[in-house]
């Protein structure tokens, strides 16, 4: 968002429940990220804009597709156990923690991170001097 | 299609990787107290492209590992 000049730090705040959709090994934080840049870059101050509101779900769109083209899938589950060989459940216990720091969760799940914020500016760049989505 | 080799690669680089933790939470300090910049220009950073792209990448990735080590 830093390069856009988008959001404020509150929108890096809000998303801290966001990753695994809130544990739960569904949607990856990645992909919320993305979705909230995009938010930013392509919404509108007027909610009854319906043609900022369709550039915007366009964007969205594009977005899902290539993230999962990139990564196989949206999910956090199947992420993990792409990057990491298996999943992790985040509320599995003590031993499912360290299992997940000794197998590099931490530093293989930035693939991830790194994918969902490229794509979107990627999707933010190449829409800069288009008149249309 | 996913690219399984060019990911498998990708992900042991960031496993090794050295991250220079104390540079991160300058960053990360440094959005937290001053905020995020005002708006850019559209055509600098069309122009820009691959480096916005890397940076941006790499950001994000600083910013995931230090919010969870």
């Amino acid at each position: 968002m830093e390069e856009f000049g988008l959001g404020s730090y509150e929108m890096v705040k809000a998303l801290s429940p966001f990753p695994g959709l809130g544990g739960t090994g569904r949607t990856c934080g990645a992909v919320s990220g993305g979705l909230l840049a995009l938010g930013l870059y392509f919404g509108s101050d007027d909610l009854l804009n319906h043609d900022s509101n369709r550039v915007c779900g366009t964007a969205a769109r594009v977005f899902m597709e290539r993230f999962e083209a990139t990564l196989g899938s949206v999910d956090c589950k199947d992420i993990q156990t792409l990057l990491l060989g298996r999943y992790f459940d985040s509320k599995g216990g003590k031993e499912n923690a360290e299992a997940f720091v000794k197998a590099k969760g931490f530093e293989k799940c930035t693939v991830a991170a790194g994918v969902g914020a490229r794509l979107a500016a990627e999707i933010i760049i190449e829409s800069m001097g288009r008149s249309s989505l | 299609m996913v690219d399984y080799e060019k990911l498998r690669e990708r992900v042991e680089k960031q496993a090794e990787k050295a991250w220079d933790t104390k540079s991160i939470e300058g960053w990360f300090s440094r959005i937290a107290k001053e905020g995020i910049a005002s708006k850019v220009d559209p055509k600098e950073v069309a122009a820009d492209k691959p480096r916005i792209l890397e940076l941006v990448q790499r950001r994000a990735e600083e910013c995931t590992y230090l919010s969870h080590v």
